[in-house]
């Protein structure tokens, strides 16, 4: 058996690679968003800043990093069906490596996103007057905690591209609920202009979780409650969808048809 | 001519039923331009009431026109489909008019676009839109959106033609799709954007568009608005028709 960092850094490896030869890949983690980011402020800055009072790059930047995050995944777990129709990973079952840690990959090739999308729209943001408001420790979290926020919102797309065979059936229902949870997490606008019925449902996603926190994290304000519930919320992404995947991968051989 | 009529008939069932049976298509064509008018209704409905701008009666409008584009990316993940199959260079081997195989896909995706308005509209005017300028301008409102459709159909399926698989020419499509809605008077009024993004946003073919379907529904002026977009429909199917035949001799050929 291969020792496992060695086939982890094989997989991670590869997984860089692929996502950055991927040009869906990049248009979904870093054109799309930063379109979105122009875009959207462009049309809504003068209505939320009459509404809300503060610059609206400072609420769209960390918003947008979450929902290209989430978007972006959708090419991971493309990317992870088409090992397993292609028999890719029935090939690895055949070879002395454990078959979980082409997870590992997929974690690697998050990191590699996350700071892709971080730069990206954070310049682009800091030139629309997004600025870094909380100080320098908050400031030097917000990668890590994007590449934990990366992570568990791959993991659900994962596990569901164990479970499809064709990449619309895994594609179009993922990009319909991402759509959801996008507007329904308070990236564009405070969660005051949802209307009443829909307030407390915005407040429970774990996606306006994500966003909360980095924009606690990006413009300052009280951070207890909103990481405590950012990290429960990746805890049970990470826990319950991560171990599906991985049960899924190194259960009985998928049959790839 | 008949030899025109028919195989361009049969194509034109073919691309429909193809797209009836996949779940993708009937999700692009009903299911996320609903969600799009009830997420937009959901997230500005309020912040947009406070700069006077009706969302249940002008959101509708944006929404069909969106659908229309939604029609367009379709085309371009079908036409890269069809080139990178081999079956655009299948098609020209046949004995068939030449001119088929690309009326028959804009007639099928006029189809799904009738499929779209209906529905959208539909829920539009059971959360309060209204027509009130008559069942003139009312027939004239589905007209002009099947036109932004076909006109939609025609410029991305080109996108089909160089893109290196359909799965990256759906997100190639999205490229032009976005920004082109987004900075138009779909969601906002041209005054809320950036002086100097004003110009672009009042007179790009998706604003066009979108205001001569809230005129004929009863709000704005139904000549300059839908004069203008006739304009832009013609010049635009022209020019994409011209690349569309173009590109085909060399997709084929390769």
């Amino acid at each position: 058996m291969t020792p496992w960092h060695i086939s982890a850094a094989t997989f991670s490896g590869r997984a860089v690679r692929r996502f950055v030869r991927s040009p869906e890949a990049i248009v979904n983690t870093v054109i799309f968003p930063l379109l979105l980011l122009f875009a959207i402020f462009a049309a809504f800055a003068t209505s939320v800043e009459a509404f809300e009072g503060d610059n609206y790059a400072q609420r769209l930047v960390p918003g947008l990093v979450v929902s290209g995050l989430m978007f972006g995944s959708v090419g991971a777990a493309v990317g992870l069906q088409k090992d397993i129709q292609t028999g890719f990973m029935a090939r690895i079952r055949t070879m002395p490596v454990r078959p979980s840690t082409t997870i590992v990959g997929v974690v690697a090739a998050e990191v590699v996103r996350a700071a892709a999308a971080l730069l990206v729209l954070g310049s682009v943001g800091y030139a629309l007057g997004f600025r870094f408001e909380g100080g320098a420790l908050r400031t030097l979290l917000i990668f890590p905690v994007a590449v934990l926020i990366g992570i568990a919102m791959t993991m659900p797309g994962l596990a569901f591209a164990t479970m499809t065979k064709t990449t619309e059936a895994l594609s179009a229902p993922l990009g319909a609920l991402y759509l959801v949870l996008m507007f329904m997490s308070a990236a564009m606008v405070p969660i005051e202009a949802y209307p009443d019925w829909a307030q407390p449902i915005v407040r429970a996603s774990p996606v306006a979780a994500f966003v909360r926190v980095l924009d606690r994290l990006g413009r300052g304000g009280d951070l207890g409650r909103p990481v405590l519930w950012a990290i429960l919320w990746a805890a049970v992404l990470i826990i319950g969808f991560g171990a599906l995947a991985v049960r899924r991968l190194a259960g009985p051989a998928p049959s790839a048809t | 001519m008949s030899a025109l009529v028919a195989d361009t008939s049969i194509l034109a069932r073919r691309a429909i039923v193809r797209s009836a049976r996949n779940p993708a298509s009937i999700m692009s064509a009903v299911l996320f331009p609903l969600l799009f008018l009830g997420l937009f209704n959901l997230v500005m409905r309020r912040v947009m009431a406070a700069q006077g701008f009706d969302y249940a009666q002008l959101l509708p409008s944006t929404v069909v026109i969106q659908a229309m584009m939604f029609a367009g990316m379709s085309a371009a993940y079908y036409v890269a489909d069809d080139r990178t199959t081999g079956m655009l260079s299948r098609l020209r081997s046949l004995p068939i008019h030449r001119a088929s195989p690309l009326l028959a896909r804009t007639f099928a995706d006029a189809a799904r676009s009738l499929l779209s308005i209906a529905v959208v509209v539909g829920v539009g005017v059971a959360t309060g839109m209204r027509f009130t300028a008559g069942a003139a301008a009312a027939a004239g409102y589905v007209l002009v959106a099947v036109a932004f459709a076909v006109t939609m159909s025609l410029g991305m399926g080109l996108i089909g033609l160089v893109a290196p698989t359909r799965d990256s020419a759906a997100s190639l499509a999205s490229i032009p799709y976005l920004p082109l809605i987004m900075l138009s008077s779909g969601f906002a009024p041209v005054d809320d954007f950036p002086g100097w993004l004003q110009p672009f946003v009042e007179w790009q073919p998706v604003t066009s568009a979108i205001d001569a379907l809230r005129a004929l529904a009863g709000d704005g002026d139904i000549s300059t608005t839908v004069t203008r977009t006739v304009m832009w429909s013609v010049v635009l199917v022209l020019v994409f028709t011209a690349m569309s035949v173009r590109l085909t001799d060399r997709a084929v050929s390769r």
